[in-house]
Protein backbone atom coordinates (compact mmCIF):
# COMPACT_ATOMS: atom_id res chain seq x y z
CA UNK A 1 0.00 0.00 0.00
CA UNK A 2 0.89 3.72 -1.04
CA UNK A 3 2.56 5.10 1.99
CA UNK A 4 0.19 8.70 1.11
CA UNK A 5 -3.05 5.99 1.44
CA UNK A 6 -1.48 4.58 4.61
CA UNK A 7 -1.39 8.02 5.95
CA UNK A 8 -4.88 9.00 5.28
CA UNK A 9 -6.43 5.71 6.38
CA UNK A 10 -4.73 6.24 9.96
CA UNK A 11 -6.48 9.82 9.65
CA UNK A 12 -9.68 8.43 9.18
CA UNK A 13 -9.13 6.13 11.86
CA UNK A 14 -9.90 3.37 9.79
CA UNK A 15 -6.58 1.35 10.15
CA UNK A 16 -6.71 -2.70 10.59
CA UNK A 17 -4.20 -4.26 12.71
CA UNK A 18 -1.88 -5.29 9.91
CA UNK A 19 -2.05 -2.14 8.14
CA UNK A 20 -1.47 -0.64 11.87
CA UNK A 21 1.53 -2.74 11.85
CA UNK A 22 2.85 -1.31 8.41
CA UNK A 23 2.11 2.13 9.58
CA UNK A 24 4.30 2.20 12.75
CA UNK A 25 7.66 0.70 10.22
CA UNK A 26 6.86 4.17 8.77
CA UNK A 27 10.18 6.32 8.85
CA UNK A 28 7.60 8.99 9.22
CA UNK A 29 5.67 6.95 12.24
CA UNK A 30 7.70 9.07 15.27
CA UNK A 31 6.93 12.44 13.51
CA UNK A 32 3.74 11.92 13.00
CA UNK A 33 3.13 10.73 16.10
CA UNK A 34 4.73 13.74 17.87
CA UNK A 35 2.94 16.18 16.13
CA UNK A 36 -0.30 14.49 16.65
CA UNK A 37 0.09 14.32 20.62
CA UNK A 38 0.95 18.26 20.30
CA UNK A 39 -2.78 18.90 18.67
CA UNK A 40 -4.19 16.88 21.81
CA UNK A 41 -3.08 20.34 23.37
CA UNK A 42 -5.60 22.34 20.95
CA UNK A 43 -8.74 21.12 22.03
CA UNK A 44 -11.37 22.84 22.72
CA UNK A 45 -12.19 23.75 26.64
CA UNK A 46 -15.75 22.11 26.66
CA UNK A 47 -19.09 23.70 27.25
CA UNK A 48 -19.61 23.16 30.42
CA UNK A 49 -23.47 23.89 31.14
CA UNK A 50 -24.96 23.02 27.84
CA UNK A 51 -28.50 22.08 29.48
CA UNK A 52 -28.32 25.60 31.22
CA UNK A 53 -28.16 27.28 27.42
CA UNK A 54 -31.30 25.01 26.16
CA UNK A 55 -33.10 25.85 29.18
CA UNK A 56 -32.28 29.74 28.28
CA UNK A 57 -33.14 29.55 24.97
CA UNK A 58 -36.52 27.58 25.40
CA UNK A 59 -37.45 30.38 27.97
CA UNK A 60 -36.89 33.02 25.34
CA UNK A 61 -40.60 34.25 23.95
CA UNK A 62 -40.86 32.92 20.19
CA UNK A 63 -41.76 35.79 18.14
CA UNK A 64 -45.51 36.63 18.11
CA UNK A 65 -47.16 35.55 15.19
CA UNK A 66 -48.64 32.73 16.45
CA UNK A 67 -52.18 34.25 15.76
CA UNK A 68 -51.57 34.43 11.92
CA UNK A 69 -50.06 30.85 11.67
CA UNK A 70 -53.88 29.82 12.98
CA UNK A 71 -55.94 32.51 10.71
CA UNK A 72 -53.44 30.03 7.71
CA UNK A 73 -54.33 27.01 9.12
CA UNK A 74 -58.45 28.35 9.40
CA UNK A 75 -58.19 29.07 5.44
CA UNK A 76 -56.24 25.70 4.63
CA UNK A 77 -59.06 23.70 6.80
CA UNK A 78 -61.42 25.66 4.58
CA UNK A 79 -59.74 25.30 1.35
CA UNK A 80 -59.36 21.52 2.17
CA UNK A 81 -63.03 21.06 2.73
CA UNK A 82 -63.92 22.60 -0.38
CA UNK A 83 -60.97 20.77 -2.46
CA UNK A 84 -62.26 17.51 -0.69
CA UNK A 85 -66.76 18.38 -1.77
CA UNK A 86 -65.51 19.06 -4.96
CA UNK A 87 -63.53 15.70 -5.55
CA UNK A 88 -67.03 13.85 -3.95
CA UNK A 89 -68.80 16.42 -6.87
CA UNK A 90 -66.18 15.37 -9.37
CA UNK A 91 -66.40 11.81 -8.69
CA UNK A 92 -70.40 11.24 -7.64
CA UNK A 93 -72.27 13.67 -9.70
CA UNK A 94 -70.34 14.75 -12.95
CA UNK A 95 -68.51 11.47 -13.59
CA UNK A 96 -66.50 10.51 -16.19
CA UNK A 97 -66.95 13.11 -18.78
CA UNK A 98 -63.92 14.39 -19.86
CA UNK A 99 -63.80 17.60 -21.41
CA UNK A 100 -60.78 19.50 -23.66
CA UNK A 101 -61.07 23.03 -24.54
CA UNK A 102 -59.07 25.47 -26.25
CA UNK A 103 -58.81 29.33 -26.18
CA UNK A 104 -58.34 32.31 -28.06
CA UNK A 105 -55.59 32.21 -30.34
CA UNK A 106 -54.58 28.67 -29.25
CA UNK A 107 -54.59 25.14 -30.55
CA UNK A 108 -54.81 21.87 -29.10
CA UNK A 109 -54.20 18.39 -30.15
CA UNK A 110 -56.33 15.56 -27.95
CA UNK A 111 -55.95 11.78 -27.53
CA UNK A 112 -59.18 9.95 -27.63
CA UNK A 113 -59.13 6.61 -25.25
CA UNK A 114 -58.91 4.85 -28.22
CA UNK A 115 -55.70 6.38 -29.97
CA UNK A 116 -57.95 8.14 -31.96
CA UNK A 117 -56.87 11.99 -32.20
CA UNK A 118 -58.67 15.38 -32.51
CA UNK A 119 -56.87 18.75 -33.36
CA UNK A 120 -58.93 21.73 -31.61
CA UNK A 121 -58.59 24.59 -33.31
CA UNK A 122 -59.33 27.89 -31.43
CA UNK A 123 -62.04 28.39 -29.31
CA UNK A 124 -63.73 24.73 -29.51
CA UNK A 125 -64.46 22.32 -27.18
CA UNK A 126 -65.01 18.35 -27.14
CA UNK A 127 -66.21 16.29 -24.27
CA UNK A 128 -66.36 12.47 -24.11
CA UNK A 129 -67.33 9.92 -21.73
CA UNK A 130 -64.64 7.72 -20.55
CA UNK A 131 -66.80 5.04 -19.12
CA UNK A 132 -68.51 4.28 -21.97
CA UNK A 133 -66.29 4.88 -24.26
CA UNK A 134 -65.46 0.77 -25.21
CA UNK A 135 -69.28 0.71 -26.28
CA UNK A 136 -70.04 3.54 -27.29
CA UNK A 137 -67.48 6.40 -29.08
CA UNK A 138 -69.39 9.71 -29.18
CA UNK A 139 -67.94 13.23 -28.96
CA UNK A 140 -70.00 15.67 -28.67
CA UNK A 141 -68.19 18.95 -30.31
CA UNK A 142 -68.27 22.54 -30.06
CA UNK A 143 -66.62 24.87 -32.45
CA UNK A 144 -64.07 23.28 -35.16
CA UNK A 145 -61.75 20.27 -35.01
CA UNK A 146 -59.82 17.76 -37.22
CA UNK A 147 -60.50 14.17 -35.99
CA UNK A 148 -58.55 11.24 -36.94
CA UNK A 149 -60.67 8.43 -36.06
CA UNK A 150 -59.02 4.84 -35.36
CA UNK A 151 -60.98 1.94 -36.67
CA UNK A 152 -63.44 0.20 -34.63
CA UNK A 153 -67.12 0.88 -34.41
CA UNK A 154 -69.16 3.64 -35.73
CA UNK A 155 -67.62 7.34 -34.12
CA UNK A 156 -70.44 9.84 -33.87
CA UNK A 157 -69.64 13.83 -33.36
CA UNK A 158 -72.17 15.40 -31.77
CA UNK A 159 -73.03 19.05 -32.32
CA UNK A 160 -75.57 21.73 -32.14
CA UNK A 161 -76.19 21.94 -35.91
CA UNK A 162 -76.20 18.44 -36.61
CA UNK A 163 -74.32 15.16 -36.35
CA UNK A 164 -71.47 13.00 -38.17
CA UNK A 165 -71.14 9.28 -37.86
CA UNK A 166 -67.79 7.90 -39.64
CA UNK A 167 -66.24 4.45 -39.16
CA UNK A 168 -62.36 4.97 -38.70
CA UNK A 169 -61.53 7.65 -41.49
CA UNK A 170 -60.22 11.20 -41.27
CA UNK A 171 -62.25 14.49 -41.51
CA UNK A 172 -62.71 18.22 -40.34
CA UNK A 173 -66.05 19.51 -38.50
CA UNK A 174 -67.08 23.15 -38.26
CA UNK A 175 -69.91 24.57 -35.66
CA UNK A 176 -69.46 28.08 -35.77
CA UNK A 177 -72.73 29.89 -34.97
CA UNK A 178 -74.85 28.86 -38.04
CA UNK A 179 -72.13 27.67 -40.07
CA UNK A 180 -72.10 23.77 -40.02
CA UNK A 181 -69.42 22.45 -42.33
CA UNK A 182 -67.72 18.88 -42.65
CA UNK A 183 -65.15 17.81 -44.85
CA UNK A 184 -63.77 14.11 -45.41
CA UNK A 185 -60.42 13.64 -46.16
CA UNK A 186 -60.03 9.86 -45.81
CA UNK A 187 -62.46 7.04 -45.55
CA UNK A 188 -66.19 7.68 -45.91
CA UNK A 189 -68.63 10.40 -43.45
CA UNK A 190 -71.78 9.93 -42.72
CA UNK A 191 -73.69 13.72 -42.61
CA UNK A 192 -76.97 14.28 -40.55
CA UNK A 193 -77.99 17.67 -40.90
CA UNK A 194 -81.72 18.77 -40.46
CA UNK A 195 -83.06 15.65 -41.68
CA UNK A 196 -80.64 15.44 -44.66
CA UNK A 197 -78.82 12.65 -44.63
CA UNK A 198 -75.01 13.22 -46.83
CA UNK A 199 -72.61 10.00 -47.72
CA UNK A 200 -68.93 11.97 -48.18
CA UNK A 201 -65.99 10.22 -49.86
CA UNK A 202 -62.41 11.11 -49.82
CA UNK A 203 -62.38 15.17 -50.64
CA UNK A 204 -65.70 16.22 -50.02
CA UNK A 205 -67.30 18.56 -48.85
CA UNK A 206 -70.74 19.48 -46.35
CA UNK A 207 -70.96 23.37 -46.37
CA UNK A 208 -74.27 25.90 -45.52
CA UNK A 209 -76.39 22.44 -46.13
CA UNK A 210 -75.55 21.49 -49.65
CA UNK A 211 -72.75 18.40 -50.70
CA UNK A 212 -69.97 19.36 -52.43
CA UNK A 213 -68.06 17.31 -54.72
CA UNK A 214 -64.52 16.49 -54.71
CA UNK A 215 -63.45 20.20 -53.58
CA UNK A 216 -60.29 19.72 -52.03
CA UNK A 217 -57.33 17.79 -52.52
CA UNK A 218 -55.71 18.21 -49.27
CA UNK A 219 -54.90 15.67 -46.43
CA UNK A 220 -55.75 17.99 -43.51
CA UNK A 221 -57.49 21.13 -43.17
CA UNK A 222 -55.21 24.27 -43.44
CA UNK A 223 -55.87 25.69 -40.11
CA UNK A 224 -53.71 22.43 -39.06
CA UNK A 225 -50.38 23.85 -40.47
CA UNK A 226 -51.55 27.47 -39.21
CA UNK A 227 -53.52 29.00 -42.45
CA UNK A 228 -56.97 29.86 -42.38
CA UNK A 229 -58.52 29.64 -46.15
CA UNK A 230 -62.07 30.77 -47.22
CA UNK A 231 -63.63 30.23 -50.63
CA UNK A 232 -66.54 33.32 -51.39
CA UNK A 233 -67.32 33.81 -47.36
CA UNK A 234 -68.52 36.64 -45.98
CA UNK A 235 -66.43 38.74 -44.85
CA UNK A 236 -67.77 38.42 -41.10
CA UNK A 237 -66.98 35.03 -40.66
CA UNK A 238 -63.78 35.47 -41.72
CA UNK A 239 -63.10 38.60 -39.12
CA UNK A 240 -64.67 36.07 -36.55
CA UNK A 241 -61.96 33.41 -37.30
CA UNK A 242 -59.29 35.86 -37.00
CA UNK A 243 -60.77 36.99 -33.85
CA UNK A 244 -60.39 33.63 -32.60
CA UNK A 245 -56.87 33.02 -34.22
CA UNK A 246 -55.14 36.06 -32.66
CA UNK A 247 -57.17 37.03 -29.49
CA UNK A 248 -58.21 40.14 -30.81
CA UNK A 249 -61.37 42.25 -31.71
CA UNK A 250 -62.31 43.65 -34.71
CA UNK A 251 -64.34 47.13 -34.74
CA UNK A 252 -65.92 47.80 -38.43
CA UNK A 253 -67.14 51.15 -39.23
CA UNK A 254 -69.39 50.98 -42.82
CA UNK A 255 -67.96 48.13 -43.99
CA UNK A 256 -70.22 45.30 -45.90
CA UNK A 257 -69.44 42.68 -43.66
CA UNK A 258 -71.14 40.21 -46.08
CA UNK A 259 -68.93 40.91 -49.23
CA UNK A 260 -67.65 37.56 -50.38
CA UNK A 261 -63.74 36.92 -49.46
CA UNK A 262 -61.58 34.31 -51.43
CA UNK A 263 -58.06 33.89 -49.72
CA UNK A 264 -56.44 33.12 -46.70
CA UNK A 265 -54.36 34.31 -43.84
CA UNK A 266 -51.88 32.68 -41.69
CA UNK A 267 -51.83 32.37 -37.80
CA UNK A 268 -48.39 33.47 -36.73
CA UNK A 269 -47.99 37.04 -38.07
CA UNK A 270 -50.95 39.53 -37.39
CA UNK A 271 -49.54 41.78 -39.42
CA UNK A 272 -49.18 40.04 -42.77
CA UNK A 273 -53.43 38.32 -41.68
CA UNK A 274 -54.91 41.60 -41.89
CA UNK A 275 -53.16 42.71 -44.96
CA UNK A 276 -54.16 39.87 -46.71
CA UNK A 277 -58.33 40.86 -46.04
CA UNK A 278 -57.95 44.54 -46.21
CA UNK A 279 -55.77 44.70 -48.81
CA UNK A 280 -58.13 43.25 -51.85
CA UNK A 281 -61.14 44.58 -50.31
CA UNK A 282 -59.80 48.15 -49.85
CA UNK A 283 -60.00 48.22 -46.78
CA UNK A 284 -57.61 50.54 -44.16
CA UNK A 285 -57.15 49.24 -40.67
CA UNK A 286 -55.62 50.78 -37.14
CA UNK A 287 -54.33 48.87 -34.12
CA UNK A 288 -54.91 49.72 -30.58
CA UNK A 289 -53.81 47.69 -27.92
CA UNK A 290 -55.63 44.43 -28.49
CA UNK A 291 -58.63 46.05 -30.88
CA UNK A 292 -58.54 46.29 -34.65
CA UNK A 293 -60.15 49.05 -36.12
CA UNK A 294 -61.68 48.98 -40.07
CA UNK A 295 -62.31 51.94 -41.84
CA UNK A 296 -63.21 52.10 -45.83
CA UNK A 297 -59.97 53.09 -47.46
CA UNK A 298 -60.65 56.97 -48.74
CA UNK A 299 -59.19 57.60 -52.23
CA UNK A 300 -57.72 61.02 -52.41
CA UNK B 1 -43.13 8.55 0.76
CA UNK B 2 -41.95 9.46 3.52
CA UNK B 3 -43.64 12.27 5.47
CA UNK B 4 -42.31 14.26 8.65
CA UNK B 5 -44.43 14.17 11.77
CA UNK B 6 -43.77 18.03 12.26
CA UNK B 7 -43.71 20.30 10.01
CA UNK B 8 -40.77 22.87 11.65
CA UNK B 9 -38.56 22.64 14.68
CA UNK B 10 -41.11 24.66 17.25
CA UNK B 11 -42.09 21.37 19.36
CA UNK B 12 -40.12 21.71 22.76
CA UNK B 13 -39.09 18.02 22.71
CA UNK B 14 -38.20 18.40 19.25
CA UNK B 15 -35.40 21.14 19.34
CA UNK B 16 -34.14 20.02 22.48
CA UNK B 17 -32.87 16.61 20.80
CA UNK B 18 -31.68 18.63 18.09
CA UNK B 19 -29.51 21.00 20.37
CA UNK B 20 -28.27 18.06 22.19
CA UNK B 21 -27.40 16.76 18.74
CA UNK B 22 -25.56 19.79 17.05
CA UNK B 23 -24.33 22.57 20.12
CA UNK B 24 -21.00 20.41 20.60
CA UNK B 25 -20.05 19.93 17.10
CA UNK B 26 -21.21 23.47 16.12
CA UNK B 27 -19.02 25.02 19.12
CA UNK B 28 -16.09 23.03 17.62
CA UNK B 29 -16.90 24.23 14.65
CA UNK B 30 -16.79 27.74 15.69
CA UNK B 31 -13.93 27.51 17.60
CA UNK B 32 -11.67 25.64 15.21
CA UNK B 33 -12.47 27.83 12.43
CA UNK B 34 -12.38 31.48 14.21
CA UNK B 35 -10.37 30.85 17.90
CA UNK B 36 -11.71 31.84 21.18
CA UNK B 37 -11.57 35.72 20.72
CA UNK B 38 -14.90 35.70 19.06
CA UNK B 39 -16.77 34.39 21.93
CA UNK B 40 -17.36 30.72 20.01
CA UNK B 41 -20.15 29.82 22.80
CA UNK B 42 -22.11 32.77 22.88
CA UNK B 43 -22.62 32.34 19.19
CA UNK B 44 -23.40 28.70 19.12
CA UNK B 45 -26.22 30.24 21.85
CA UNK B 46 -27.31 33.48 19.81
CA UNK B 47 -27.61 30.90 16.70
CA UNK B 48 -30.22 28.52 18.44
CA UNK B 49 -31.66 31.06 19.68
CA UNK B 50 -32.62 32.53 16.26
CA UNK B 51 -33.87 28.97 15.23
CA UNK B 52 -35.95 28.61 17.78
CA UNK B 53 -37.16 32.24 17.24
CA UNK B 54 -37.82 31.58 13.60
CA UNK B 55 -38.91 27.83 14.52
CA UNK B 56 -41.93 27.88 12.60
CA UNK B 57 -40.17 28.70 9.09
CA UNK B 58 -37.62 25.60 9.81
CA UNK B 59 -38.09 21.84 9.10
CA UNK B 60 -36.19 20.09 10.29
CA UNK B 61 -34.23 18.75 7.77
CA UNK B 62 -33.54 22.51 6.61
CA UNK B 63 -32.33 23.33 10.38
CA UNK B 64 -29.04 22.06 10.41
CA UNK B 65 -27.56 24.33 7.43
CA UNK B 66 -29.64 26.85 8.93
CA UNK B 67 -28.26 26.84 12.00
CA UNK B 68 -24.53 26.81 10.19
CA UNK B 69 -24.94 29.26 8.17
CA UNK B 70 -26.57 31.39 11.07
CA UNK B 71 -23.55 31.17 13.27
CA UNK B 72 -21.05 31.49 10.70
CA UNK B 73 -22.26 34.95 9.59
CA UNK B 74 -22.92 36.18 13.05
CA UNK B 75 -19.13 35.44 13.12
CA UNK B 76 -18.80 37.20 10.50
CA UNK B 77 -20.53 40.05 11.31
CA UNK B 78 -18.03 40.92 14.11
CA UNK B 79 -15.29 41.67 12.70
CA UNK B 80 -13.25 41.36 9.51
CA UNK B 81 -11.16 38.37 9.84
CA UNK B 82 -8.07 38.45 11.71
CA UNK B 83 -5.58 35.25 12.00
CA UNK B 84 -6.64 33.06 13.81
CA UNK B 85 -4.34 31.37 16.66
CA UNK B 86 -5.28 29.04 18.67
CA UNK B 87 -4.11 28.25 22.00
CA UNK B 88 -3.03 25.14 23.75
CA UNK B 89 -2.80 23.88 27.16
CA UNK B 90 0.54 23.91 28.74
CA UNK B 91 1.74 20.59 30.31
CA UNK B 92 0.79 20.39 33.67
CA UNK B 93 3.30 21.64 36.12
CA UNK B 94 4.97 19.45 38.08
CA UNK B 95 7.19 19.72 41.30
CA UNK B 96 9.68 17.11 40.00
CA UNK B 97 10.80 16.53 37.23
CA UNK B 98 13.04 14.58 35.20
CA UNK B 99 13.31 15.73 31.99
CA UNK B 100 16.33 18.57 31.52
CA UNK B 101 16.20 22.12 31.37
CA UNK B 102 16.90 21.57 27.40
CA UNK B 103 13.84 19.17 26.61
CA UNK B 104 11.59 21.62 28.16
CA UNK B 105 12.74 24.54 26.07
CA UNK B 106 12.41 22.40 23.00
CA UNK B 107 9.27 21.19 23.84
CA UNK B 108 7.99 24.77 24.10
CA UNK B 109 9.40 26.21 21.13
CA UNK B 110 8.04 23.15 19.04
CA UNK B 111 4.64 23.77 21.01
CA UNK B 112 5.19 27.08 19.12
CA UNK B 113 5.72 26.43 15.68
CA UNK B 114 2.60 23.84 15.59
CA UNK B 115 0.62 26.72 16.74
CA UNK B 116 2.22 29.07 14.25
CA UNK B 117 1.57 25.77 11.46
CA UNK B 118 -1.81 26.20 12.44
CA UNK B 119 -2.11 29.71 11.82
CA UNK B 120 -0.75 29.28 8.49
CA UNK B 121 -3.23 26.70 7.63
CA UNK B 122 -6.65 27.98 5.52
CA UNK B 123 -9.79 28.65 7.47
CA UNK B 124 -10.75 24.86 5.42
CA UNK B 125 -7.85 22.82 6.42
CA UNK B 126 -8.23 23.74 9.79
CA UNK B 127 -11.47 23.21 10.55
CA UNK B 128 -11.52 20.10 9.07
CA UNK B 129 -7.95 19.00 10.26
CA UNK B 130 -8.52 19.57 14.01
CA UNK B 131 -11.77 17.85 13.99
CA UNK B 132 -10.15 15.14 12.35
CA UNK B 133 -6.99 15.11 14.75
CA UNK B 134 -8.43 16.85 18.07
CA UNK B 135 -11.83 15.80 18.05
CA UNK B 136 -11.45 12.21 16.64
CA UNK B 137 -14.02 12.67 13.88
CA UNK B 138 -14.07 10.26 11.07
CA UNK B 139 -13.86 11.52 7.87
CA UNK B 140 -17.49 10.94 7.14
CA UNK B 141 -18.43 12.43 10.24
CA UNK B 142 -16.83 15.93 8.71
CA UNK B 143 -18.12 15.79 5.83
CA UNK B 144 -22.09 16.12 7.54
CA UNK B 145 -20.89 18.77 9.97
CA UNK B 146 -19.18 21.15 6.63
CA UNK B 147 -21.75 19.59 4.63
CA UNK B 148 -18.84 18.65 1.74
CA UNK B 149 -18.21 15.20 0.45
CA UNK B 150 -15.89 12.66 2.17
CA UNK B 151 -13.05 13.13 -0.84
CA UNK B 152 -13.29 17.03 -0.24
CA UNK B 153 -12.56 16.18 3.48
CA UNK B 154 -9.73 13.97 2.83
CA UNK B 155 -8.33 16.55 0.34
CA UNK B 156 -8.47 19.01 3.29
CA UNK B 157 -7.19 16.90 5.99
CA UNK B 158 -4.39 15.13 4.17
CA UNK B 159 -3.33 19.06 2.85
CA UNK B 160 -3.25 20.29 6.20
CA UNK B 161 -0.87 17.45 7.27
CA UNK B 162 1.24 17.88 4.74
CA UNK B 163 1.23 21.86 5.38
CA UNK B 164 2.13 21.44 8.64
CA UNK B 165 5.02 18.92 8.37
CA UNK B 166 6.83 21.19 6.41
CA UNK B 167 6.34 24.25 8.24
CA UNK B 168 7.18 22.56 11.26
CA UNK B 169 10.56 21.29 9.45
CA UNK B 170 11.29 24.59 7.68
CA UNK B 171 10.49 27.11 10.60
Amino acid sequence: MEKSDLIKKWLNHDLNAQEHEAFKNLNDHDELMKINDSLKKFKVKPIIDREKILDSIISQKKQKDKPIRKIINFSAKVAAILLVSLGIYKVFIKNDITRIQTNYADKTLAQLPDNSTVNLNAVSSISFNKKTWKTKREVTLKGEAFFKVAKGATFDVITDQGNVKVLGTEFNVKVRGEIFEVVCYEGLVSVFHKNKNVKLSPGDSFIAGNFIKNNTEKTEPSWISNESNFISEPLINVLKELERQYSIEIITNAINTKQLFTGKFVHNNLDLALKAITLPLHIKYTKSGSKIILNIENHL
Amino acid sequence: MSKNIHKDICNETLFSSFFNKHSKDLYNFLYYKFGDKLNPEDKMQEAFLKIWQNCHKITLDKAKSFLYTTANNLMLNQVKHEKVKLKYASAPQKEHTNESPQFLMEEDEYMEKIQNALANLTEAQRVAFLLNRVEGKRFKEIAEILNISVKAVEKRIYGALKKLREDIEGL
